[in-house]
C-alpha cells in the first residue's frame, strides 16, 4: 500500500514537473488577425507557386494554398533562429520526402522587424528553401498577446473562408526536425 | 505490482527529472531571454557632440576579449573598419545586433571592411555575454577604464555613463566617412551599413 502510494506520488510529480516545464508561455494568437496580416508576396515565382499565390505584390496567410501552414516568426538579428535554421531546413525536407505531407504542409518565414534586405541576408546565409517575408512593420505582433520571442512557431490549420486553427504554438528551439510534425489533423 | 521498491527508484527518478528540466532549459550558445535586462524605452539619443564625416577618426587601443588589444591605427591602409558601438550587455536591442552582423560577414567582407564592437562594459561581461551570441567573428573591445574614454572621443557618450547605439565608417586613410548616432531603441538597419562601406569602394 505504502509503495504503490510513494508510486503514483512520484509519477504525479515527475509529470506535473515535465507539465510545467512544457508550458512555454501564456501567449494568446489572435487566428483571425493573423490570417489578415498582409505581407509583400515572394519575388521569386517558384515560391509564389509554392504558395499557391497569384500574382498581387502583396499577399495574406489566408491566401495561402495549405493543409497545414508552418510559420516561422524569426529574426535575422536573433541568435536562436540562427542556431535553429539549420533544423527548420531539415523539417523542409522531411515534409517534401513524405507523401503523407507533400504539397499539404508548408513552411513561411515571417521576418519580425526586418528589412527585405536583412532576410534576404538570412536565406542567404541558411540557404533557406521555403518562403521568407520581411515584417518591417512588426505587423505580425499585432496577432500576438505578448512580446513575441523569435523563433515562434505557429502550426496552422487552414480553413478556407474560416479562420485558421491553431494546432500548436512553440516558442524556442524545436529540439528536431519532426517534433513540429508530430500529430499533425 | 511495481517491480522496484519506489524508494530505489527514487534516485533514478529525481535524476531524470532534473536532466529533463536542465535538457528543455539549456540554450546552444543563444542569450537566455531571462538574462536580458530591459531598460524600457531611453531617451533616443543623449549627446550632441558626436564626430562629423571628413575628420581623422580619433586613435584608441582597447583591450579585447581574448586578453590581447586592439588599436584602430593597425587597419590603417589596410582596412575599412565599421565601429559598432552598443550601449549595454545584457540589453534588448543590442543582444540582437552584433548577432545580426555575425552572419553578415561576407557582405564586410566583400567591401573590404572589418567590424569592430565597442561599448563600456567592463571584459568580463562583454565575453560572458558575446560567448551566448556563438562565435563572432570580429573583435569585440572594452571602454570600460577609463570609462568610456574613446565613447566620449567619439562624442557619444551619454549622461548615464554608457554609449549612443553608433556607427562610424572609418576609410582606409582613417578618416570618418559616415556616423549614424541611432535612436537608441531602434535596430540601425543592416543595408545602410553596408551600402556606405559599398560607396567607398566606388571611390
Amino acid at each position: 500500500m505504502t509503495n504503490r502510494f510513494a508510486t503514483m506520488f512520484l509519477a504525479v510529480v515527475l509529470l506535473s514537473g515535465c507539465g510545467v516545464i512544457a508550458a512555454a508561455q501564456d501567449l494568446k494568437i489572435d487566428e483571425a488577425i493573423l490570417s489578415h496580416l498582409e505581407f509583400p508576396s515572394p519575388e521569386d515565382r517558384s515560391q509564389k507557386n509554392y504558395l499557391g499565390l497569384g500574382n498581387d505584390k502583396t499577399f495574406k496567410l489566408s491566401d495561402v494554398k495549405a493543409g497545414i501552414l508552418i510559420i516561422e516568426i524569426f529574426s535575422m538579428y536573433c541568435p536562436i533562429c540562427q542556431a535553429e535554421a539549420p533544423t527548420v531546413n531539415e523539417m523542409h525536407k522531411a515534409i517534401s520526402n513524405d507523401p503523407k505531407w507533400k504539397g499539404k504542409v508548408k513552411i513561411i518565414g515571417i521576418g519580425t522587424g526586418n528589412t527585405p534586405f536583412e532576410v534576404n541576408v538570412f536565406r542567404q546565409r541558411y540557404t533557406i528553401p521555403f518562403p521568407l517575408v520581411p515584417d518591417e512593420n512588426y505587423l505580425v505582433q499585432k496577432a500576438m498577446s505578448e512580446q513575441i520571442r523569435t523563433p515562434t512557431f505557429i502550426v496552422a490549420k487552414l480553413q478556407p473562408g474560416k479562420k485558421p486553427r491553431l494546432v500548436k504554438v512553440h516558442v524556442g528551439r524545436t529540439g528536431g526536425p519532426v517534433i513540429l510534425l508530430k500529430d499533425l489533423p | 505490482m511495481f517491480p522496484l521498491k519506489p524508494i530505489r527508484v527514487l534516485p533514478l527518478f529525481a535524476s531524470l527529472w532534473i536532466c529533463i528540466c536542465y535538457l528543455s532549459g539549456s540554450s546552444y550558445g543563444q542569450a537566455s531571454p531571462d538574462l536580458v535586462y530591459d531598460p524600457g524605452k531611453l531617451t533616443p539619443v543623449n549627446s550632441a557632440t558626436a564626430l562629423k564625416t571628413g575628420v581623422k577618426a580619433p586613435e584608441f587601443t582597447l583591450p579585447d576579449l581574448s586578453g590581447g588589444k586592439v588599436s584602430l591605427s593597425q587597419f590603417l591602409g589596410k582596412k575599412n573598419v565599421v565601429l559598432s558601438f552598443v550601449p549595454a550587455a545584457w540589453t534588448p536591442v543590442c543582444s540582437q545586433q552584433w548577432p545580426g552582423y555575425n552572419i553578415a560577414k561576407e557582405l564586410f567582407e566583400k567591401n573590404d571592411a572589418v567590424l569592430i564592437g565597442i561599448s563600456v562594459d567592463n571584459v568580463p561581461t562583454l565575453y560572458a555575454w558575446t560567448k551566448q551570441m556563438g562565435t563572432l567573428w570580429f573583435p569585440v573591445v572594452s571602454d570600460f577604464w577609463p570609462h568610456g574614454a574613446v565613447s566620449k572621443q567619439y562624442g557619444v557618450l551619454r549622461a548615464d555613463g554608457v554609449s549612443e547605439r553608433a556607427l562610424y565608417v572609418i576609410d582606409k586613410a582613417g578618416i570618418i566617412r559616415y556616423v549614424d548616432v541611432h535612436d537608441i531603441n531602434v535596430m540601425p538597419r543592416l543595408e545602410k551599413i553596408i551600402a556606405e562601406l559599398e560607396k567607398l569602394q566606388k571611390k
